[in-house]
């Protein structure tokens, strides 16, 4: 096989595996056999070219002119309205894009957008091919694959899954290897040493090297990859993570609130009974995303099993079990209705779970809006009540999703900054301040209504908190929500139904306009934590723990005029056994912390070894060089590579001639001395490339005497000798023969 | 002084070196390399004090002393070519003959020439000027080409037919011919094909300031080339040259050697390329100069310092070239610069 063939067959190769890499994408995969159709042509017609020793210019031209009459044969084999091809072409390009945007992976079977994979693909192997072979940068053969790689992971927000990483790899790696192997062939170096001295005999060298770097390389990502949470993207979308295979589209759980409260009818839609008494908040959904469009879902990465783990903020499983069998009627949802905090699930199908907002969602890819239609299921939870005394002196915990659910939006109006700082003002701790909030949303200044002004985002929020104060769950959860934000308490907006009503002992009621939305505040030692902010003649009573004891004077400060809207709850619970704010804040938060740490320490590593890659295999092809072991020739012929690489990394030029001029052109910058050593070593390369015999006398100091050159070599700027460190140069350029 | 006339068929010697050829073989046979250097140093040295600071061309002479070939001094009238023509035959124990070429000399003049002889009746052989061990033809382009060519077969060959009989020549066999410029007045310029029997042309130069003052002094009171001791005799010389045949040619070094005399046929300034001759030569020439650097081997560098000595004389510019004022040892040593040297064995 010729040096040229063996590039193409790789790039070939290695654009044939990316092909999967959309797969994902799409439930129409026939794309694939146009793709390999168009890239093999594409590379028989290159491999014939290149034989032929036709100019890169002449074989890119003839590559782009193969690749456009394929496309146009591909979309003539789509029927169009008779228009020139290429308009049509467009078309179909137009049509792809259009279907692409509207349609959640994977998308429906359309000729557009297999069209624009078919000439994605084709286009990535002729840059591919151009970067490979034309213009002979291998290393550089990466980009255009990992492109196709990259769109679907980072633009399109979808995990592309392992498979799609291994192609990825595995192509670029046979890039690497065909290149490798050629340069052996045509006498230039192998990885370590410079003693290739025939066709092909140290292939083996590059074989072993790139099983040496290559898989434990591609191990080492993959189980890191595993390791790393799923990015946290924007959009509406949630990932699922754990190999389930592609993403599943959420609806938003607030559009529908509304609407159910305003329903004429209201009908029950679930019925649960309860083995302790006190009604239950069935929660659905968990919004933590804060922006100026509002409070939004965020990608999950989503595990499967009913068993939760544990609770985010509490440590360990610390209260009593409650067990609660809930019966769904006629509500269709993907998202199954539980009390916080579930610790297991007992239901049919087939179910996932977010462990940060521990929300359960169907894993079922079709037919997911009625899941939980008709659905009767058991759940064991645990009631966070926290003792409200202990409550007040609460500070603000650091959840594992706190870059989502602590963040302020940086263009939150002043003027909502400002009510908040006037209504905290006073409160001493955050949970003082989260009451205050609390007991501000609940006066008499709010009104209840599901008819409040209209607006979105920030516009809404002013409305409601500072114009109208006319709004329903929604307004008062996401204002409390935001105020708590602002000082500083992570919070999210939990989304699902009131308790209902009592009907029997322990048996309630839901109907559906007992749809409902409630801020969440994370504390230390307590996690998240039930806020209730919508005025009672919706919601009744405050949760117990949101309203001290005795009401302090702060509360009286802050709003001297108003009247509580409900008298705090009567009961006075005793102390809970829970654990103390000071000393958990070590124990609850210490899970997601370490693993945090544990993870970033892992990307720091990564990035770390990344970085000293090319510094540490210098240093390797160094030491392997100076051993001196081996034939005198090739010791001596190692240092005179090491020499020059030596040169080359500090950013010179290697002299052209016989080892006598080099070693002199050289000598001349060197002190007295060190050029001594350096024209020693210079008539040790020519007594051992042209002499009968080199007597091994002497090449003991070879390594010394190197070192003495090299730091003789060594630039004066600090900056370039670290840049020789870090990037040397002589890993990255081909030596001409 | 001893010459080699005898009437035979055969290869002959004379009679004298007959005689002891066993013994001095011996001697001969056991120089060494590091014999070249020791001697040649000595040579040298003598060499030095009739001409000053010229030392490349002084070791250039020794290179085709030693490589079996014939030298070409090429130079303005006065400059010491002669000089060191007879410095160099001073130094070596041997037979010297000088010719002066003349318009008028004729080609028996130098290959000898045979007379009747009334008391022997018989024709008998009078060796010409070429019977000895270094032969100095001074300003050869003065003769006729007749003449000249008169000196091929005895360079080539190191032998000389007179009617129908073969006289060898003594080794060491040298001619160091000297010229003026063509340009000069009164000159024939030298045959192609005998330029290419010459192993190296050398220009001597002008000698530098110092030098010259140098040789004011010591030429204004005595005659230095009258006190030049012979440093060695032509026996040593012979084994000496014997024992440069045994200095390594590494295969990369003839692949180079080889590349750069085929870059003189394939050079676009160069009408005539360098003949598979000079090949020959320069391989022969780089083995001495390596020898004579104290070095068992030949390195690129001894081919490359070496070419335009070995290969410009031989050659013919281009008419483009010609135009462009570039002398061919411009172009020649221009091209051995690109010839790409292989970096590796």
């Amino acid at each position: 096989m010729r040096s040229s063939d063996r590039l193409i067959l790789a790039s070939t190769v290695a654009v044939l595996l990316i092909s999967f890499t959309p797969q994902p994408l799409t439930s129409d995969s026939s794309y694939l056999g146009q793709a390999w159709l168009l890239v093999i042509v594409l590379a028989a017609v290159t491999t014939g070219l290149r034989r032929a020793r036709l100019t890169a210019g002449f074989v890119f031209a003839t590559q782009v002119a193969v690749l456009t009459a394929l496309l146009f044969v591909f979309s003539s084999l789509v029927p169009g309205r008779g228009e020139p091809w290429y308009e049509h072409y467009l078309q179909l390009w137009g049509q792809g894009i259009e279907h692409m945007q509207t349609q959640a992976a994977p998308m429906t079977p359309d000729a557009g957008v297999k069209i624009i994979f078919v000439s994605v693909l084709g286009v990535i192997f002729i840059v591919t091919d151009l970067l490979v072979s034309a213009l002979e940068r291998p290393a550089w053969g990466i980009a255009p694959p990992a492109a196709a790689f990259a769109v679907p992971a980072i633009g399109l927000g979808i995990d592309t899954g392992l498979m799609a990483f291994w192609c990825l790899a595995l192509g670029y790696l046979g890039i690497l290897i065909a290149d490798g192997s050629n340069r052996t062939a045509r006498w230039t170096r192998g990885l370590s040493r410079d003693s290739a001295d025939g066709f092909g005999t140290a292939t083996p060298v590059v074989w072993r090297a790139a099983g040496l770097i290559g898989v434990p390389a591609l191990l080492a990502t993959a189980v890191l990859g595993l390791a790393l949470p799923t990015l946290a993207l924007p959009g509406p979308g949630i990932g699922s993570g754990s190999g389930r295979g592609g993403a599943l589209q959420l609806t938003d759980p607030t559009l529908d609130l509304r609407r159910n409260l305003n329903q004429a009818e209201d009908t029950v839609v679930m019925t649960y009974t309860s083995d302790r008494p006190g009604g239950l908040y069935l929660r659905m959904a968990s919004l933590p995303q804060f922006d100026a469009s509002g409070w939004r879902n965020v990608q999950m990465r989503l595990e499967s099993g009913t068993r939760l783990p544990q609770i985010p903020g509490v440590g360990g499983d610390s209260g009593e079990r409650r067990e609660t069998t809930i019966s769904v009627g006629n509500f269709g949802s993907e998202y199954l209705p539980l009390p916080y905090a579930p610790r297991q699930v007992d239901v049919a199908g087939d179910w996932a779970y977010d462990p940060n907002s521990l929300v359960m969602i169907s894993g079922d890819r079709s037919g997911r809006d009625d899941a939980i239609r008709d659905l009767t299921y058991r759940v064991e939870s645990v009631d966070i009540e926290p003792d409200p005394s202990a409550l007040t002196r609460a500070v603000a915990g650091t959840p594992a999703d706190s870059n989502t659910t602590a963040e302020v939006p940086t263009d939150l109006p002043e003027d909502l900054r400002q009510l908040t700082r006037q209504v905290t003002k006073g409160a001493d701790t955050d949970a003082e301040k989260a009451i205050a909030i609390q007991k501000f949303l609940r006066s008499s200044k709010f009104t209840y209504s599901t008819e409040p002004l209209p607006g979105s985002g920030y516009r809404a929020l002013e409305n409601f908190l500072l114009r109208d104060r006319r709004g329903y769950c929604e307004q008062f959860a996401a204002s409390m929500a935001m105020m708590a934000r602002e000082v500083g308490i992570p919070t999210r907006v939990a989304v699902g139904f009131l308790p209902g009503k009592r009907v029997k002992d322990n048996t309630w009621e839901v109907s559906i306009r007992d749809m409902h939305a409630w801020p969440e505040l994370f504390f230390a030692g307590y996690g998240w934590v039930r806020f209730e902010p919508t005025p009672a003649a919706q919601t009744g009573t405050p949760p117990a723990w949101t309203v001290p004891r005795a009401e302090s004077s702060t509360e009286e400060s802050l709003n001297p005029t108003e009247q509580p809207s409900s008298e705090p709850s009567s009961e006075t619970s005793a102390p809970s056994a829970g654990p103390t704010a000071g000393a958990d804040d070590t124990s609850a938060d210490g899970g997601p912390r370490w693993q945090q740490r544990l993870v970033g320490t892992g990307i720091g590593l990564f990035v770390l070894l990344v970085m000293a890659a090319p510094a540490t295999i210098r240093f390797r092809r160094r030491s392997a060089r100076l051993t001196g072991e081996g034939e005198p020739a090739e010791i001596v012929e190692d240092v005179w590579a090491e020499l020059r690489d030596t040169v080359i990394d500090y950013g010179g030029r290697w002299p052209n001639g016989s080892p006598r001029t080099i070693g002199s052109s050289l000598g001349s910058r060197l002190e007295p001395s060190d050029s001594a050593a350096m024209s020693q070593v210079a008539l040790l390369v020519e007594r051992g490339r042209y002499a009968r015999t080199l007597e091994p006398d002497g090449l003991g100091e070879l390594p010394a005497m190197t070192q003495r050159i090299r730091r003789g070599l060594a630039p004066d700027s600090r900056l370039r000798r670290l840049r020789a460190v870090i990037v040397p140069k002589s890993l990255f350029t081909r030596r001409k023969i | 002084m001893t010459l080699s006339h005898q009437r035979s068929e055969g290869h002959q010697r004379s009679e004298g070196h007959q005689r002891s050829e066993g013994d001095r073989r011996s001697a001969a046979d056991h120089l060494s390399l590091g014999d070249v250097v020791s001697v040649m140093g000595q040579v040298r040295t003598g060499i030095e004090s009739v001409i000053e600071g010229k030392r490349p061309a002084i070791d250039l002479a020794l290179t085709v002393l030693l490589a079996e070939g014939h030298l070409l001094v090429e130079d303005v009238p006065g400059v010491g070519k002669t000089m060191l023509a007879k410095a160099l035959g001073r130094s070596i124990d041997c037979s010297v003959r000088r010719l002066q070429f003349t318009p008028d000399l004729l080609p028996s003049d130098i290959t000898g020439v045979a007379v009747f002889n009334q008391e022997s009746r018989d024709f008998e052989f009078k060796p010409g000027g070429i019977f000895a061990n270094i032969v100095v033809g001074d300003e050869i382009n003065r003769a006729s080409p007749k003449t000249q060519s008169a000196l091929l077969e005895s360079m080539e060959e190191r032998q000389v037919s007179v009617d129908g009989t073969t006289y060898l020549l003594e080794l060491p066999f040298m001619v160091i011919a000297t010229q003026n410029p063509i340009e000069m007045e009164g000159t024939y310029p030298l045959p192609e094909a005998q330029r290419d029997r010459f192993m190296a042309r050398i220009a001597i130069g002008y000698p530098t300031p110092s030098a010259e003052l140098d040789m004011l002094e010591s030429h204004g009171s005595y005659d230095p080339l009258a006190e030049l001791q012979a440093a060695t005799d032509g026996e040593t010389i012979k084994g000496l040259i014997e024992a440069v045949k045994g200095v390594y040619v590494s295969p990369a070094v003839r692949h180079y050697l080889v590349q750069v005399v085929n870059a003189t046929r394939n050079s676009r300034d160069l009408r005539l390329g360098a003949s598979p001759r000079a090949t020959l030569q320069l391989l022969r020439a780089s083995r001495a100069w390596a020898a004579l650097s104290g070095r068992d081997y030949v390195s690129p560098d001894d081919v490359a310092g070496l070419a335009t000595a070995v290969l410009a004389h031989r050659v013919l510019p281009s008419t483009d070239a010609q135009l462009a004022r570039r002398t061919v040892d411009d172009v020649v040593s221009q091209l051995v610069t690109s010839v790409h040297l292989p970096d590796r064995r």
